[in-house]
């Protein structure tokens, strides 16, 4: 797919991606996973294709590939490729998608409609190609209301995938990103939501899969009033290796955040959660809360958390907490003493840590599928 | 809240008329501006130093030379720091004396002012006090000689105790470890050397002031405490500086080491101009059942980098950490702590308590990490900070690192500013704004102050008054 304008913007990319340096490894983003996992030297569009799109549900909203939002509204749709990017440590990345993209999915709700029925936009990944780079565009007019679903499945490959989500003024979006690659897959994600006055953002990630996982999950609350809460668990077992960041970036006064994010590690997996709570001096009585939870299954297991705050004004409130360590001895002693074996009882916990996220999502199929996979997992 | 009175928020003002005296400059031995090689060189010569110190100096120079600024932090002030402008070594008496009337009129007058002596008498077990770069007077309770307690400055220890010195000079903190700790180790100069015999205890806890006075002065001195198993000490060093225009730079290295069973506890109560930077590098390492506390106190500089940190390297070691910055007009408190897990069974707490105010910032930076031998750990880390007003910042930079299973991590932070009822229920029994401010701010800081010797505490709450002044009401 590709038009006159995306031409030139691929053509430009292409040449940015040559001019750019990769990011030296002691920047903080890439210090402890380094960018060269991705593999981008190998990057070529011939070599880079899109994951297969299924679209479903979204009765009354206007859901579409995005190949084809672009070849209907091109001026509408082709800005969104270029919003949102804050760091120059993923100008690389974010170059390669630009030059290359194909597959995705495009979601536009007009004013004041709320749509009832889920959407579901699947990204089956293709192990044919070496990179896959999916890109999600989500425009929420006001007062319109929605749930998305963004998941994805399939084969191992290197992917970048890109989201950008607007949300106008009193618009409410529940969106969940579910990841399942397999455990030779290495995966990106950059998710930006800006959200203006009164904005509401229920966000959930579910991350299970993958090698190597990197995501970024920035929340702008640039209108008054705005909300967001943000949740989510990730359950990693052998190598695999998980580096999520949430951002919660508070631009206007009387914002709210919530964030949740639980991690239960076994084997020899690896988690590095980094989450940012700024509040810019202009934004005042903004209330923000973060909270991180590890939970070390196995001895070889490893997290690290760094939950930050920069706070500029002085009318706030905002706290964070951050913990790890293993199943609580008191919670299986209390289920042991009802004859519960702590094997048992240990993923009966694992099981309740996770419940509270996969209970939300609105497919019983993917409910039935990730419980599946925790339990699995938290057999040990 | 009424406007606030910009005039009488100059700290400086305040600070002058208490510390920020200057002396005329009247040194034994001035070395050149800037660094070099030579300088080095120059230094270990003049203070007759055995070779392979001068080797280790000038070894750490070229680390320095080859390590880069950092890139965390406040780059922008960091990098305001002109290495070529600065005197790194200034010699103000020929030798420590070792007692009060031997030492020079002027200093006297300097330590006199800032309370030195009474001090002593009154209760203090010993007194190394630092001006410029050199220890300029000490002195060592009897007591503590008979327990074989050495007590001294770095410079005469390397004299009387090489041995010791050597043994464990560096072993904490080695140059490579960064780029000021490289400075340090190529231009130390003073700071305190103490060594306690196994089970000895020191009751009182022993001193050391350290001044800057010269313009564009570098301090860097290195403390190195040795506690042999089953012994005790609480040590106390408190920093001031004259207000001078230009900026100075105070880059110290202090090393413990906590050997089986003994008890380090370390206070500082840095109350640096606001043109000094601060960038220390501290660090413990704690044995087997070792306890080891800092208790830091960050009131003044321009910029202060320090993180004190200990190493739990034996079984069922203990550390403490207490940080308190307050950070005023023009200043950035860039504080926290690191406490290291590699052992079974050992723990630690930091707490952490910032207030800023007047534009000023204060971040908490702090590391826990824990290695896979570090079975049954428990951590807990608590940091509180208050926003005076909204030109004020504060930041929390925590990072945990957890490898193995059976730890037991919490961390907790909140920001946020005092509460209109705390004030409002204050002035409805009669206090004014500032009163009842100040009084919630003291009482937001008691963890750190009932940790202090009665005078430190006082001389604390007033130091914090003196610094909100007429800022608010």
């Amino acid at each position: 797919m590709t038009t006159a304008t995306l031409d030139v913007w691929r053509e430009e990319s292409l040449k940015t991606l040559e001019k750019t340096a990769d990011p030296a490894n002691i920047v903080e983003t890439w210090r402890r996973m380094p960018f060269q996992h991705w593999g981008l030297d190998r990057f070529s569009a011939e070599n880079a294709a899109g994951p297969k799109v299924t679209l479903e549900g979204g009765a009354g909203a206007e859901v579409l590939t995005l190949e084809e939002a672009v070849a209907a509204k091109e001026s509408f749709v082709l800005p969104t490729l270029k919003t949102g990017l804050v760091s120059s440590d993923f100008l690389k990345f974010e170059s390669v998608s630009i030059a290359a993209w194909s597959g995705g999915a495009f979601v536009h709700v007009p004013k004041g409609k709320k749509i009832e029925e889920p959407i579901r936009i699947s990204f089956e990944h293709d192990g044919s190609k070496t990179f896959q780079l999916p890109r999600v565009v989500v425009f929420l007019e006001e007062g319109a209301e929605a749930t998305i679903v963004e998941e994805h499945l399939g084969d191992a490959s290197a992917s970048l995938a890109f989201t950008r989500i607007e949300l106008a003024q009193n618009a409410s979006l529940r969106y969940f990103y579910t990841q399942e690659l397999p455990k030779d897959a290495v995966h990106f994600s950059h998710q930006h939501v800006a959200l203006g006055k009164d904005a509401r953002l229920d966000h959930n990630s579910i991350i299970m899969g993958a090698q190597h996982h990197k995501s970024e999950l920035e929340v702008l609350l640039n209108g008054r009033g705005a909300q967001s809460d943000l949740r989510g668990v990730l359950f990693g077992s052998e190598d695999q290796f998980f580096d999520p960041h949430t951002h919660q970036l508070h631009r206007a006064s009387n914002t709210m955040s919530d964030m949740h994010f639980r991690v239960a590690l076994r084997d020899k997996a690896r988690s590095i959660y980094t989450g940012l709570i700024r509040i810019e001096k202009d934004a005042v009585d903004c209330e923000a809360y973060q909270q991180n939870k590890n939970l070390l299954l196995s001895d070889g297991a490893r997290a690290d958390s760094t939950p930050v705050l920069e706070i500029l004004p002085d009318r706030v409130a905002c706290k964070h907490g951050s913990t790890a360590g293993p199943v609580d001895k008191n919670q299986l002693f209390y289920l042991a003493a009802r004859g519960i074996p702590p094997a048992e009882a240990a993923e009966m916990l694992v099981m309740g840590f996770f419940e509270p996220i996969l209970e939300r999502l609105p497919f019983e199929d993917m409910r039935e599928r990730l419980r599946a996979v925790v339990a699995a997992g938290a057999q040990i | 809240m009424a406007p606030k009175t910009k005039e009488s928020l100059d700290l400086r003002e305040d600070y002058g008329t208490k510390y920020g005296f200057k002396d005329p400059e009247d040194y034994v031995f001035k070395a050149k501006k800037g660094l070099s090689r030579k300088i080095v060189e120059e230094i270990s010569w003049m203070k007759k130093e055995p070779g392979w110190m001068t080797e280790f100096r000038l070894k750490a120079y070229d680390i320095f030379l080859s390590k880069p600024m950092p890139t965390w932090g406040n780059c922008d002030l960091i990098n305001q720091i002109d290495f070529s402008e600065i005197y790194y070594y200034l010699k103000p008496t020929d030798g420590t004396a070792k007692s009060w009337d031997d030492v020079p009129e002027n200093i006297k007058n300097t330590f006199e002012k800032l309370g030195i002596p009474q001090a002593e008498q009154k209760f203090l077990a010993g007194v190394t006090a630092q001006y410029e770069s050199e220890a300029v007077y000490h002195a060592v309770n009897k007591d503590l000689e008979k327990q074989g307690v050495i007590f001294t400055d770095m410079d005469t220890a390397l004299k009387e105790h090489p041995k010791l010195v050597r043994k464990y000079f560096s072993t904490v903190i080695p140059p490579e470890d960064n780029k000021f700790a490289a400075l340090n180790s190529a231009v130390w100069s003073g700071g305190s050397f103490i060594y306690l015999p196994k089970n000895a205890k020191v009751d009182l806890p022993l001193q050391a002031y350290f001044r800057i006075n010269a313009a564009k002065a570098g301090q860097f001195e290195r403390t190195l405490i040795i506690a042999d198993e089953g012994s005790s000490v609480h040590y106390i060093e408190g920093c001031t500086a004259p207000s001078i225009s230009e900026d100075a730079l105070h880059s110290a290295v202090v090393e413990l080491i906590g050997m089986k069973g003994s008890h380090i506890r370390y206070t500082t109560i840095q109350n640096w101009a606001n043109n000094v930077f601060n960038l220390v590098t501290k660090r413990a390492m704690a044995h087997e059942n070792a306890f080891v506390e800092w208790v830091d106190g960050n009131i003044g500089s321009k910029l202060t980098m320090k993180f004190p940190a200990v190493y739990l390297v034996g079984k069922g070691a203990r550390a403490d950490i207490l940080s308190v910055a307050f950070a005023g007009k023009g200043q950035h408190q860039d504080t926290g702590g690191k406490l290291v897990f590699a052992a079974p069974n050992t723990s630690g707490t930091i707490i952490s308590k910032s207030v800023s105010m007047d534009g000023g910032r204060s971040s908490y930076r702090g590391l826990i990490k824990t290695y896979p031998q570090a079975t049954d750990v428990k951590v807990n880390v608590r940091c509180d900070a208050l926003l005076l007003d909204d030109e004020s910042r504060s930041d929390t930079y925590p990072t945990m690192e957890i490898d193995g299973k059976r730890a037991d991590i919490g961390h907790e932070a909140s920001v946020s500013k005092i509460g209109d009822e705390q004030l409002f229920y204050l002035m409805s029994r009669g206090l004014s704004e500032n009163d009842a401010t100040s009084m919630i701010v003291n009482g937001f800081f008691e963890a750190f102050t009932k940790e202090l010797p009665l005078e430190y505490s006082v001389e604390l709450n007033r130091l914090i008054q003196l610094e909100m002044e007429g800022s608010i009401g």
